[in-house]
């Protein structure tokens, strides 16, 4: 019997936290709006749990953010936002395989991330199915730079693997502190810039010294463009 | 050759993928979306296919196109169904209406075929050049072949000219001649006028387009069609040959056209446009799959790991209720489970993934959370109206390794087994799992098109469905439906000549209140290796009752099937639910299925049809690995096509879409769309639902493998 237990453990257990997703701001997609939009979640994310209390509304990412931490103590939590559209979420993980580990938010829309590096989307439509990274999830770790070449891989219309093969450059950058959440700490960030002809995208990556991801924005394909991704509580 | 197939498609889409992600990455920075490209580069004129208005152009729509268009002007109507078959070549079946062009309607209605060929694209220099035909199996009514080249200048102009045959060469005509042209109207049409293609004299035509706009597009043509038989019957007046006109885009696939027509009338097009490669949203937006769950180590589970658990017999059924629970979750059913130390079997049925390799990739990451870690190698088996299909070897160790790699790799561990060709250990029944009871109730609208004096007749009631499967194969079904209102029975039957029994002319006089459409026992089988059968008795269908017998040989790793049906029918009554007539017929086929691996496929039955004709019917398919089938198929039997009546011969398109392209997210549904000839006797064959072929090859390797992309998502 504690086969049968362990799969129920599993497939009931499965901790899925908070997740107002709604349609928001802006179908402006220009990818350098990216810095402008991580500011403006940064100052949310901080004004939950700071001075500004009394921002409130269902629709308030602050308020969302708060109930989760309170709602799943102790859980980690990552804070999830889909740049294209201006829907968010909250994560809570959902598997671990190796390396690789799986977030999943209330409405079941998961996103697998190897170390700090997105690996794969479910649920989305359009979905990043894999990437062969070249060891570029190592270099970010570990705060190096670097040079690899990136698979990155869809489905088309047709349920055919189509890939994308991609030249990037890894860059070390400046160091920041980032209060997200409950976690305040000092990271470097580092920057990723992938090219195929004049297609290019920047993923930005802040590592804490641990070779931590505490926020990130990363590209998940054309069509889903930009997410950032921000860690609450490790 | 299975693997050379998978091979090449690797490579083409390494390039396709590059493309397509180039596309999107485009749209992403412009906002522009790339869609639009389907309706603005091809203009579709009032033949509804690429054309300027009256005149057809060497364009292509993309592959795989499918395009409605209506278009009237003067006293004609004509709706068209474009389908761009492949790159190159395109076929529209399209139902035109004149006003008074004969003394016997008052609307004279015509079925017409159309195909077209670009033998060369356009180049630098040269122009994109093609070739076509007009009606070339209809009455020969507005029977014309054309030759044509178009070529843009610039980013906004395009210019065509061409050489016409038959209508096309009723206007300025060049004044010479290729042969005599056979002008004989053929009354019954439906038959090739092979012996009128390029004959007779030529005409020149010319036009061009002009983009004002990226919505507005200027049209202008020099046509060579004089309306000769319109203008002397007095319908339609003829005083130029040049036609202007403008199309607007009001969505990037729909656009329409206003013109002016032969110095006389005002023309108005609506096209609309779709294409089955590009579905709402590539690989689909359901819910993300559970995680895949690695072993614990052998230090942390020792006792699971030894298996040694398998001792005491206890495990078995706890998770057979677990996994039972979650398969239900994603939309699995477990039928049985066979449970060693190191192998586990899983038989199980599918309604809710079209692509079959999903639901391996769902029962896949299940699995790995449901056994004790010694279990090393999974068998998933797909059962089919309670014929294990196929089943599917999967290493658990592999499930572990390569969740998060391409799923190419999981293919090149994964092997397909017929479920009979496989040692298995005793499979334990799922509770619940039979009886399988089943039934639906929906409104259904069932149409009967191209009656001349009333094109288009329909039924609208509601439909209900039933089924009960005592145990694996043996089931109970029936579909009864209940008339709200309709006047398909309105319909004249003209069975006044006696040459051929009516098995399908009478079709209206079965259009009652309620109809009992089938009720039957069935009993579905996979005896042996490669060899599937299938015996039903009772209600066959709507108009015939008996008892019909099917048996299908397939190899998994074939792309042919060899399929053989025998049935005795009798004719039901008109109006008794449960009683029959005096006609009685023994009716059968040999089935020959072929996968041409490129898209295509086809079928050809050779046999006895139900008016006691022989016969064979050849159906040819362009299939989408997503679901879409376009196809037409056509019989020819030993009735003369005299006593076949119009059309000649039985003949017809199918289109079958995928309910989840439109939607989003999985269910197996279609929505089936079928275009037919009026119900004619000849070349009838018998309506029995559930036949092997398409049951047994959807679960098979090939269709697997075709949408393996999805195992993972």
């Amino acid at each position: 019997m504690l086969t049968a237990t362990r799969l129920r453990k599993a497939v009931m257990g499965l901790l899925v936290v908070s997740g107002l997703v709604l349609s928001a701001c802006g179908n402006d997609v220009a990818t350098d709006r990216t810095k402008a939009t991580l500011d403006e979640v940064g100052t949310l994310i901080k004004s939950a749990f700071g001075r500004n209390k009394t921002a409130t509304g269902p629709g308030d990412p602050n308020v969302m953010i708060a109930n989760a931490l309170r709602e799943f103590e102790g859980a980690p939590l990552m804070f999830v936002l889909r740049e294209k559209t201006g829907a968010y979420g909250m994560a809570s993980i959902y598997g671990q395989n190796g390396r690789v580990t799986t977030w999943v938010t209330r409405d079941v829309v998961s996103m697998s991330l190897d170390r700090p590096m997105l690996t794969a989307t479910r649920g989305f439509g359009n979905d990043l199915m894999s990437v062969e990274d070249g060891g570029a999830a190592g270099l970010i770790a570990a705060r190096q730079a670097g040079s690899v070449q990136k698979t990155y891989r869809f489905l088309d219309g047709q349920d055919r693997t189509s890939r994308l093969i991609l030249s990037c450059s890894i860059v070390p950058g400046e160091t920041q502190t980032v209060e997200s959440g409950v976690i305040s700490t000092s990271t470097r960030v580092m920057r990723e810039t992938c090219r195929k002809d004049a297609f290019k995208f920047t993923n930005t990556y802040w590592i804490d010294a641990q070779g931590r991801m505490v926020q990130s924005v990363q590209w998940a394909g054309a069509e889903n463009g930009q997410l950032v991704l921000r860690r609450v509580r490790w | 050759m299975v693997k050379r197939k998978r091979a090449a498609r690797r490579d083409s889409t390494q390039w396709f993928g590059v493309g397509v992600v180039a596309a999107g990455s485009l749209s992403v920075l412009c906002a522009a979306p790339a869609v639009a490209q389907d309706a603005k580069d091809t203009h579709y004129g009032f033949y509804g296919n690429p054309g300027l208005l009256d005149m057809p152009t060497a364009e292509v729509a993309p592959d795989g196109q499918l395009s409605l268009s209506h278009n009237r002007f003067g006293p004609m109507r004509r709706s068209t169904l474009t389908f761009q078959i492949t790159p190159k070549m395109s076929g529209s079946f399209s139902y035109t209406g004149t006003d008074d062009l004969t003394d016997s309607f008052d609307i004279y209605w015509d079925r017409t075929f159309d195909l077209s060929y670009q033998i060369v694209d356009e180049g630098t220099l040269r122009p994109a050049i093609a070739v076509g035909l007009r009606d070339f199996i209809g009455t020969g009514l507005l029977s014309s072949e054309y030759v044509v080249a178009t070529k843009s200048i610039g980013a906004r102009l395009k210019v065509t000219g061409g050489l016409g045959w038959g209508r096309l060469a009723s206007e300025n005509s060049l004044g010479l001649s290729f042969g005599e042209r056979d002008e004989t109207v053929v009354e019954t049409g439906g038959t090739l006028n092979s012996g009128q293609w390029f004959r007779g004299p030529v005409g020149t035509f010319g036009g061009l387009s002009y983009d004002i706009t990226d919505k507005l597009t200027l049209l202008a043509e020099y046509s060579s069609d004089a309306y000769v038989a319109e203008t002397e019957r007095g319908i339609l007046d003829h005083a130029s040959p040049y036609n202007v006109g403008l199309s607007y885009a009001i969505h990037p696939n729909i656009s329409m056209t206003m013109a002016y027509m032969y110095g006389d009338s005002i023309g108005f097009g609506i096209s609309g446009h779709l294409n089955p490669n590009n579905p709402a949203y590539a690989g689909g937006i359901e819910t993300a799959p559970l995680p895949v769950k690695q072993r614990p180590s052998r230090s942390a589970d020792a006792l699971g790991w030894s298996g040694a658990w398998i001792e005491d017999g206890r495990d078995a059924p706890g998770i057979r209720k677990a996994l039972a629970g979650a398969m239900a979750k994603e939309g699995l059913t477990l039928e049985a489970m066979s449970l060693t130390a190191t192998r586990a079997e899983i038989e199980f049925r599918n309604t809710r993934y079209p692509a079959h390799a999903q639901a391996l990739g769902r029962l896949s990451r299940i699995a790995t959370r449901a056994f004790p870690p010694s279990v090393e190698t999974f068998v998933f088996t797909e059962v089919v109206k309670g014929m294990p299909v196929q089943s599917t070897v999967i290493p658990r160790r592999a499930i572990e390794q390569l969740e998060f790699e391409p799923a190419g790799e999981m293919l090149a561990a994964t092997q397909f087994v017929d479920p009979r060709a496989l040692p298995s250990d005793p499979m334990v029944p799922a509770e619940g799992a039979y009886p399988d009871f089943n039934w639906s109730v929906s409104p259904y609208l069932s149409a009967t098109l191209f009656d001349p004096d009333s094109p288009i007749r329909a039924d609208l009631g509601l439909r209900g469905n039933l089924s009960y499967e005592f145990v694996p194969g043996l089931s109970l079904t029936s579909t009864a439906s209940l008339k709200m209102t309709g006047n398909v029975d309105d319909l004249e039957t003209d069975s006044d000549d006696d040459a051929l029994p009516p098995v399908r002319s009478n079709a209206a006089q079965y259009s009652n209140q309620f109809q009992l459409n089938s009720l039957a026992a069935n009993w579905y089988a996979h005896p042996a290796e490669n060899m599937f059968t299938r015996v039903s008795v009772g209600y066959l269908e709507r108009m015939f009752g008996g008892v019909a017998g099917e048996v299908l040989w397939k190899k998994p790793e074939n792309a042919y099937a060899i399929g053989a049906e025998v049935a005795y029918v009798k004719q039901r009554d008109y109006e008794d639910l449960f009683g029959f007539q005096d006609y009685d017929v023994v009716t059968g086929h040999i089935s020959g299925y072929m996968d041409f691996g490129n898209g295509f496929h086809g079928q050809l039955d050779v046999g006895r049809y139900l008016a006691e004709d022989w016969g064979a019917t050849l159906t040819l398919d362009r299939e989408f690995n997503n679901g879409w089938r376009v196809g037409a198929y056509a019989t020819l039997t030993d009735v003369p096509f005299e006593d076949f009546g119009e059309g000649s011969f039985d003949k017809g398109i199918r289109i079958s879409m995928p309910v989840d392209w439109f939607i989003g997210t999985p269910t197996a549904e279609t929505r089936d769309l079928n275009l037919n000839s009026l119900s004619r006797d000849g070349g009838a064959r018998l309506d029995l639902s559930g036949r092997l072929y398409e049951r047994v090859r959807d679960a098979g390797q090939a269709e697997v493998e075709d949408r393996w992309g999805r195992f993972w998502r």
